[in-house]
């Protein structure tokens, strides 16, 4: 009994490590990159409502799967039906395959950062050892490995604390929240929209619901699945502000935009030297690859879960063939979009604002689910989880019907 | 309503969507057009000089290594020939527009050529040098892009 509590205290801290490490990709990587260094951290009330909204959702498909035992996507299909949930599907489909090609374009960048090597050629190599992997390892295994790495961007906080920055000039920002002069409202809202984006990702949430069939939660999991939500992504949602901190306190007075991943990297050099450097390089690989094997995964969940095949990583390949060959396709996809050159950069901001279109369409069935007694008895949404529930859909929706005019207005962001 | 009315009707919305974007792309560029390409142009310059200087800052102090610099170089170089780009691929409409671009166009060249020497810089004495340069070349480009916001 004793040595049970050990291991359960010891699975949730490593699911909260896993859940920060695992949060930041290659989306929050550049946009709070991008966003610091053009307009301080003039956004980091989105950070924080993306943050807030992300836990949201999370915690209702965690306990959607915890207490019926099935991926939300599969409830999806059965409550709403095959027309909505094949909306659904090919919303986040798009969105997740894209993000899986700007997330391999992001591991290349950071192999390049280490070792010159253009990241192009790096690309097949890196979608390779991702194959290989999602094939051949544990998902214990591998959700533990890269989220725990990831956990070294923990170095941008502490360069953030030796940068010695201006606090009242970067509270001032924080509390007047608008465009800086030289940027104007259009390309300020744009930048929300890609942040807001970034940390509600459609994959995030099938992913997150996904894992925890796999890992075989029950209601007795759901304190692990609310732990793992309201610890584990507001810390992750930490570092990527101070991805945005150190961007706004190096690049932000020097009137420096930032748009490659490089730049991010420099503020922790300044601060820390090669040591600091090693670390966020070693960073950037882990989330970016912990990212590619999410949206690869995530991909072939939700296409799987939608046809009502056989899935998972806990089934032996052969058993789960239609699943696999999902994953290997969508991989082949991501390098395809890689191979036409498109700069990943670019790839993963043109993503951010697709991934802002799609979002109605992941999280309406969602909250509809989470809703539904059939599934989940006397743990249906409460008052609260339904308020900010509704609350987040009008942000969501608002959100995806201004990304596409704001896109073409401010020029991608370039004002 | 019919489904082959509705096909028309998206593809009609299609049809108008891709003409007003062929438009949009093929009108001749006007003076407030060319201004907003040009500072465009002066922004990425800026941006590929001033983090030209700060890697050079960077390597003198021995803050990074030679792999990383590299790259870094690379990224500045591809903000540099963004700009590059941009301002050749746009013709002037008017005199003042073609003075803007001839006040631009060796600013960029400069910072092409200064990011160069401090990529392939052999020593510490050069590099400084190069720094010094870009640093220049980062300020004057901001000079010129405050002057015409």
């Amino acid at each position: 009994m004793k040595g049970g509590g050990v291991r359960r205290i010891l699975s949730i801290a490593l699911g909260i490590l896993t859940a920060i490490g695992g949060f930041v990709d290659i989306g929050d990587i550049v946009a709070n990159g991008e966003a610091g260094a053009r307009f301080g951290i003039a956004h980091a009330w989105v950070l924080l409502l993306g943050v807030v909204g992300i836990c949201v959702y999370a915690e209702m498909s965690g306990r959607v799967t915890a207490v019926s035992g099935r991926p939300v996507f599969d409830l999806v299909r059965e409550r709403l039906g095959p027309r909505v949930a094949l909306a659904n599907l090919t919303g986040s489909l798009l969105v997740t395959v894209l993000t899986l090609g700007a997330e391999i374009g992001g591991v290349g960048l950071a192999l390049q950062l280490a070792t010159s090597v253009d990241y192009l050629l790096w690309v097949p190599v890196v979608a390779f050892v991702l194959w290989v992997a999602l094939w051949r390892a544990k998902f214990s295994t591998l959700e533990n490995v890269f989220g725990l790495t990831g956990l070294a961007l923990i170095v941008f906080i502490i360069a953030f604390f030796r940068l010695g920055p201006d606090t009242g000039e970067l509270w001032h920002q924080a509390s007047h929240p608008g465009p800086p002069s030289g940027e104007d409202w259009g390309t300020y809202w744009f930048m929300a929209v890609a942040l807001f984006a970034s940390a509600l990702t459609p994959y995030e949430v099938f992913f997150f619901s996904s894992g925890g069939v796999e890992e075989r939660w029950t209601r007795k999991d759901l304190l692990t699945s609310r732990v793992n939500v309201f610890v584990g992504f507001p810390l992750g949602g930490l570092l990527a502000f101070a991805i945005m901190l150190t961007s706004a306190t190096v690049f932000h007075p020097l009137d420096i935009s930032v748009d490659a991943l490089s730049q991010v990297a420099m503020p922790v050099a300044l601060a820390m030297g090669k040591l600091g450097l090693a670390a966020a390089i070693l960073g950037f690989f882990a989330a970016t690859f912990g990212a590619a094997m999410e949206t690869g995964l995530s991909s072939a969940y939700t296409v799987a879960q939608y046809f009502g095949w056989a899935w998972g990583k806990l089934r032996r390949p052969r058993e789960a063939a239609r699943f696999h060959i999902v994953l290997l396709v969508s991989i082949l996809v991501g390098v395809a979009v890689l191979m036409t050159t498109i700069d990943p950069i670019q790839l993963t901001e043109y993503t951010l604002v697709f991934s802002a279109v799609a979002l109605p369409l992941t999280y309406l069935p969602i909250l509809v689910v989470a809703n539904d007694r059939g599934y989940l008895g006397n743990r249906v949404n409460g008052r609260l989880a339904n308020t900010l529930g509704t609350l987040y859909l009008i942000i969501v929706l608002a959100a995806a019907i201004a990304a596409i005019p704001l896109m073409l207005v401010t020029r991608m962001g370039g004002g | 309503m019919k489904s082959s009315w509705r096909l028309a009707i998206a593809l009609l919305a299609l049809g108008l969507l891709w003409a007003g974007l062929a438009f949009n792309l093929s009108k001749p560029t006007d003076a407030a057009g060319y201004l907003r390409t040009a500072l465009q142009a002066a922004e990425s310059a800026h941006d590929g000089a001033a983090t030209g200087a700060l890697i050079g800052h960077q390597q003198l102090d021995q803050q990074v290594f030679t792999t990383f610099a590299v790259s870094a170089y690379e990224d500045a170089g591809k903000a540099l020939a963004g700009a590059q780009k941009k301002l050749a691929g746009t013709p002037p409409p008017d005199p003042a527009s073609a003075g803007l671009r001839d006040r631009l166009a060796p600013l960029v060249q400069a910072a092409v050529h200064d990011l160069g020497e401090a990529a392939t810089a052999d020593g510490d004495a050069t590099l400084r040098a190069a720094v010094g340069a870009l640093q220049r070349d980062a300020d004057q480009l901001g000079a010129l892009i405050e002057q015409h916001q």
